[in-house]
């Protein structure tokens, strides 16, 4: 490029700025009307394939031990039986000298917001000393407890907390370990020390439920003198063991418990699926069950009520411990109350994408509450055989122009 | 839509509330929309002009271009003196209204490209040029509803857009045959490259959002000729007659159309295809231009040409029904004229620039609810001449009037800056004197 023109092009450069330097504008949607805009369409495909499942899932370490019974006219009848063992050592201020005389008492914390039965009843439970081995952290809820000695007992009726008197003998029985200096304490206390179980006296008619994190047994030193000293002494390991007798199932019905005593395995209809939306540009797809609302309303006795069930997962069927997915795992897919309230909408959007574009070949999904609260939440939802509006679906949401 | 807009997208619809969000799908259409009627068919026909032509309103198959390339008529290569390298850019605005309601839409892009060469000064020379035969260039922004389960509502902005069209790279000679003849040839590959782009948001968690292309690619060649008849001293001692005229073939594009969507797919986002190739043959239509550029002195000329373009005979399998709009055959008249001042070697600043101005009239290749789609555009030019050498800046501003707001369609009233810049200079020529 010749001199001139290198001049001339920096005469021009100007030009271009000012061309680039434009006004607002307002675009908007004049003519749209000709245009193909997006329209939602709504696809139901009904779930055909389903299979009761039942596991027993893991009951120690959680966050509650359910205490008593309740014949639960649709659940069946339900007998807990918690367990819990005070650690050997625990913290003392510096102040305090342990005497060998402490006393020794249980401080029981309830949950005051859930109960699973006649809230205006009272229920009486005996506590034994545990005799078989057990450990929270393998703990399931058929596990087969022995008990010995009665240690203590207690009545509870709508209180937040009690202070139980343990038994002289086990007091004596767990100081030994307490004061126990050997290089092997902890692991006698560990396999010879059982703690304690508590054993619903029938016929009671509801399950409390104890706060872990607050309960502890309270250890009171110098009760020779005037002064005394209370020291918590926190739980070492707990849990609690279930039983669940006849449970009836009306027809067109699965129980689904956060016990994993019912689940159910759903067939993704995987091809037909795919033959009806590989050309569609789905933005969600919900699987959703129904509640039977009307079962579960008049099967209640009186003055009784249940846990409220709020979120309902789905998880992709695991081959290996499936009892610890389910109750433990990281949730696939979790669905809440829909649109109505007696419905449970699970978004599986990236599944169905999944199934239908990618890489994904497991058509079954488990549908289910699982959970490591310890609390017992139940309820009852409709499969295909159901009431026609109730069974259960996959919603598909698409695009089209 | 590149991913960093997407998540740059996504990132907005957490952060501000559903209203906002159109609010900031609305304002990124800004000077990124053009003509409403750009949405049928392959595009909107370009105006393949530099801002010189465009000032005079006319097609540019007769008026000289001593001063600035044309892409109309090959049979002006043959007589090119100087190399060149030209370009425009164009700007404008849309003001655009239907019965019920208007907004303003912009666009600004570049116009084409072109490279001159003389093989042997006036008598034989090349083009290269790259330039849009259609252009899509439409938007709308939409806040639809639907009802959902429990008779909630959900609501949801779409932003559906157009873009791309038919272009040409074109490789042509001309042949001036003597002082009174040029004739010249150019083949092009013609190719489509349209993308129609839909990105739904949703006011509601739970709706994944929807990127969808539709995009059509296909190639073809095309044949362009061209010949101009120039007569000197017709009727005095210094004027000059140019008959012009330029013809391109019709032309059939095979070509497919790939509809995908971006979802998320084994945990990352990936492009999928919704439905298998469509493919299909677009026809393009003939076009025919002629016309006549009179200059009776070394001032001024005055030119008159039209243009015939086949659209009647159009058809692409990938037209949407689009309201039942039908194509049909256009025809554009352009009459216009030009004073040059600057020959006058004048001192003054206005004395060194060159005027134009024209008015020109086009019926459009659509019709739509019955109504032609015509065009009338009132033009203005400005040039200014290199002191110290063949280049040129030339721009032209228009006003147009195009449509109709009757029979619920839609006005347009259109302002458009375009710049043309034309650098010439002789090369691989040795001066004599230094």
């Amino acid at each position: 490029m010749n001199k001139a023109n290198k001049g001339f092009l920096t005469f021009c450069i100007p030009l271009l700025i000012l061309f680039f330097i434009s006004s607002c504008e307002d675009p908007g949607s004049v003519g749209s009307e000709f245009a193909d805009r997006p329209n939602l369409t709504f696809d139901t495909l009904l779930v055909s394939e389903t299979q009761k499942l039942s596991y027993v899932g893991y009951s120690g370490l959680l966050s509650f031990i359910p205490l008593g019974e309740f014949s639960d006219p649709l659940f069946g009848d339900i007998t807990t039986l918690g367990l819990l063992k005070p650690i050997r050592t625990p913290s003392v201020p510096d102040s305090i000298e342990i005497a060998e005389s402490f006393d020794m008492k249980l401080e029981l914390k309830f949950d005051s917001l859930q109960t699973y039965g006649d809230t205006l009843s009272q229920s009486g439970f005996s506590i034994y000393e545990v005799i078989s081995d057990w450990r929270g952290s393998t703990l399931r809820l058929n596990d087969d407890i022995q008990y010995g000695d009665l240690v203590g007992s207690f009545t509870v009726g709508d209180e937040d907390s009690l202070v139980i008197e343990v038994s002289e003998q086990w007091k004596e029985k767990y100081k030994s370990y307490y004061f126990n200096e050997d290089a092997n304490a902890d692991s006698a206390y560990n396999y010879e020390f059982q703690g304690l179980a508590i054993v619903s006296n029938q016929p009671n008619s509801k399950i409390s439920f104890t706060t872990v994190t607050q309960s502890s047994f309270l250890l009171i030193n110098g009760i020779d003198s005037d002064t005394t000293d209370t020291v918590n002494i926190p739980l070492n390991d707990w849990g609690f063991t279930l039983q669940r007798d006849v449970e009836p199932e009306p027809e067109g019905t699965f129980p689904i418990h956060t016990t994993l005593e019912g689940l159910l395995e759903v067939t993704i209809p995987d091809s037909l699926l795919k033959v009806q939306n590989n050309s569609k540009n789905i933005v969600r797809a919900d699987l959703v069950f129904f509640e039977a609302r009307d079962i579960l309303d008049s099967t209640l006795p009186p003055n009784s009520i249940r846990l409220g069930v709020n979120i309902l997962n789905a998880d992709i069927v695991e081959t290996f411990e499936p009892e610890y997915e389910y109750q433990f795992g990281s949730r696939d897919f979790v669905g809440t109350r829909g649109e109505t309230e007696s419905s449970f909408q699970i978004g599986i959007t990236n599944y169905v994408n999944n199934l239908i574009f990618g890489d994904q070949d497991i058509q079954k999904l488990i549908i289910g509450i699982g959970s490591s609260s310890g609390a017992i939440r139940s309820s009852l939802l409709y499969d295909e055989n159901g009431p026609e509006e109730y069974r259960p679906r996959i919603i598909i949401t698409s695009l089209e122009n | 839509m590149k991913k960093t807009t997407k998540y740059l997208l996504c990132a907005v619809m957490l952060a501000f509330p559903f209203s906002e969000i159109a609010a900031q799908v609305d304002s990124n259409s800004k000077t990124r929309s053009g003509s409403f009627y750009s949405l049928f068919g392959v595009g909107f026909p370009t105006d393949n002009n530099n801002a010189r032509e465009l000032g005079m309103g006319i097609i540019g198959v007769s008026l000289d271009n001593s001063r600035a390339s044309t892409l109309n008529n090959p049979a002006f290569w043959g007589k090119n003196a100087l190399a060149s390298a030209s370009s425009g850019f164009n700007y404008t605005s849309f003001d655009v209204s239907n019965q019920n309601s208007n907004n303003t839409n912009a666009l600004f892009e570049a116009g084409y490209i072109q490279l001159t060469l003389p093989f042997y000064r006036e008598k034989l020379g090349m083009s290269a040029s790259m330039y849009s035969v259609t252009r899509s260039n439409y938007r709308f922004v939409n806040i639809d509803s639907a009802v959902v389960a429990g008779n909630n509502t959900v609501e949801y902005a779409s932003d559906v857009r157009g873009a791309g069209g038919i272009n040409r790279l074109e490789f042509g000679m001309g042949w001036a045959i003597n002082n009174n003849i040029a004739i010249g040839y150019a083949p092009s590959l013609t190719f489509i490259t349209q993308n129609n782009s839909q990105d739904v948001f949703f006011s509601q968690s739970g709706y994944g959002t929807s990127n969808l292309d539709s995009r059509i690619t296909g190639s073809t060649l095309g044949h362009k000729f061209g010949a101009l008849l120039s007569f000197h001293k017709l009727f005095n001692d210094t004027d000059l007659l140019n008959i012009g005229t330029s013809a391109t073939l019709g032309s059939s594009i095979e070509a497919e159309r790939d509809v995908t969507v971006v979802k998320q797919i084994n945990g990352r986002e990936q492009i999928v295809p919704l439905s298998d190739i469509d493919k299909g043959t677009i026809e393009l239509p003939a076009s025919l231009s002629a016309g006549v550029s009179y200059y009776p002195n070394n001032l001024m000329n005055f030119s008159a040409e039209g243009l015939f373009e086949g659209w009647g005979s159009y058809s692409s399998p990938f037209d949407n029904d689009n309201g039942g709009a039908t194509m049909k055959d256009r025809i554009k008249l352009g009459f216009g004229g030009e004073y040059h001042p600057y020959k006058l070697d004048s001192p003054r600043l206005l004395s060194k620039l060159r005027y134009s101005g024209g008015v020109s009239y086009d019926t459009g290749h659509l019709t739509v609810n019955n109504q032609d789609i015509n065009t009338l555009w009132f033009s203005a030019g400005l040039g200014i001449i290199s002191p110290r050498s063949n280049s040129t800046v030339n721009m032209s501003l228009r006003y147009g009037l195009r449509g109709t707001s009757d029979n619920n369609l839609v006005k347009e009233n259109i302002w458009s800056f375009n710049l043309s810049i034309n650098l010439s200079e002789l090369m691989f020529f040795r001066q004599k004197l230094n």
